[in-house]
């Protein structure tokens, strides 16, 4: 026999749950009531403080592919929309 | 304008300088937004010379139709709609367009095995860590910056499905706002964030196995 679920977020946020939540927590995108129980809950569980941090770490290394820019325009491909922009517009 | 360094981040400067011929403007738009056209392209098109044509065809577009443009979105958001355009015409053609709504069914979304929590009945700790994962701060911190890593990510990204991956390379690697990615490709804040969590985990667990051996 299963008791009722609460409508929100249980008081004790379990793991399980919190796994859930990291990118809307980190998009702010939680009401503040889910918002105060997920920062309880991880002030309370040094793993999914781990999580957390894992989760950052995931974006930031993510985000440094930009720097790493790999795809590059190709400078002949540049060089063909250049032209195809000084024929269409010339300076007027 | 020679000698004068405009500032192309205002739209206004921008547009007004596209639309006088200014190559410079022209260029900045060109080594500013290509790489990310041609990544979001790449999620609907069969190969990168398609891709190729179709983000091609978009800057002739803003070539020809930047007179047309009205300022009702940020220059941005206006060409990133034609590329979409384009590309889910010619996703269409090859019978590849992905539909955004199509998710995959498992409830778990983090990446992380069911297995790795106490079970729902468990006395003390349901739903809590039975496997907690180790943190990864205890690794030098270069290995983050390492390019075994980023080849690691770049590898988990490329294998994700299309929609997950057009999302995540345009709000981590691009880094655009959650509004921005949902006015582009029609996606609801809800569906948006769904595809997000799911692609981070996925690159996530990816680095779990680089940076903590002991877990398969």
């Amino acid at each position: 026999m299963t008791t009722a679920q609460p409508p929100d977020l249980p008081p004790d946020l379990p793991c399980i749950q919190f796994v859930e939540l990291v990118t809307e927590y980190l998009d702010d995108a939680l009401t503040p009531d889910q918002r105060a129980r997920v920062d309880a809950h991880l002030e309370a569980c040094p793993y999914c403080a781990d999580v957390l941090a894992q989760w950052q770490m995931t974006i930031e290394a993510t985000g440094r592919l930009r720097e790493d820019e790999v795809d590059l325009i190709d400078p002949t491909v540049r060089q063909s929309l250049m032209t195809a922009f000084r024929e269409a517009r010339p300076v007027s | 304008m020679p000698g004068v360094a405009a500032d192309f981040t205002d739209d206004d400067v921008l547009v007004a300088a596209l639309r006088t011929g200014d190559e410079d403007a022209f260029g900045w738009l060109v080594d500013r937004y290509h790489p990310a056209l041609r990544r979001l392209a790449l999620g609907y098109v069969a190969t990168p010379s398609v891709a190729d044509e179709v983000v091609q065809d978009t800057w002739l577009a803003v070539i020809t139709g930047i007179d047309r443009f009205e300022g009702r979105s940020s220059l941005k958001t206006w060409i990133y709609r034609i590329l979409m355009n384009k590309a889910r015409t010619r996703g269409v053609r090859e019978h590849r367009s992905v539909p955004f709504s199509s998710f995959e069914d498992d409830a778990i979304t983090s990446g992380f095995s069911p297995d790795r929590f106490r079970p729902a009945d468990d006395p003390g700790w349901p739903g809590h860590w039975s496997s907690p994962p180790r943190p990864w701060q205890e690794q030098p911190h270069e290995r983050l910056q390492a390019t075994e890593t980023l080849d690691a990510v770049r590898d988990a990204i490329a294998q994700l499905p299309p929609n997950q991956r057009q999302v995540i390379s345009l709000r981590d690697i691009d880094g655009w706002s959650s509004e921005e990615v949902c006015n582009v490709l029609s996606l609801s804040q809800t569906n948006q964030r769904v595809l997000l969590h799911r692609a981070r985990a996925k690159v996530r667990r990816s680095l779990e196995s680089l940076l903590d051996p002991s877990r398969p």
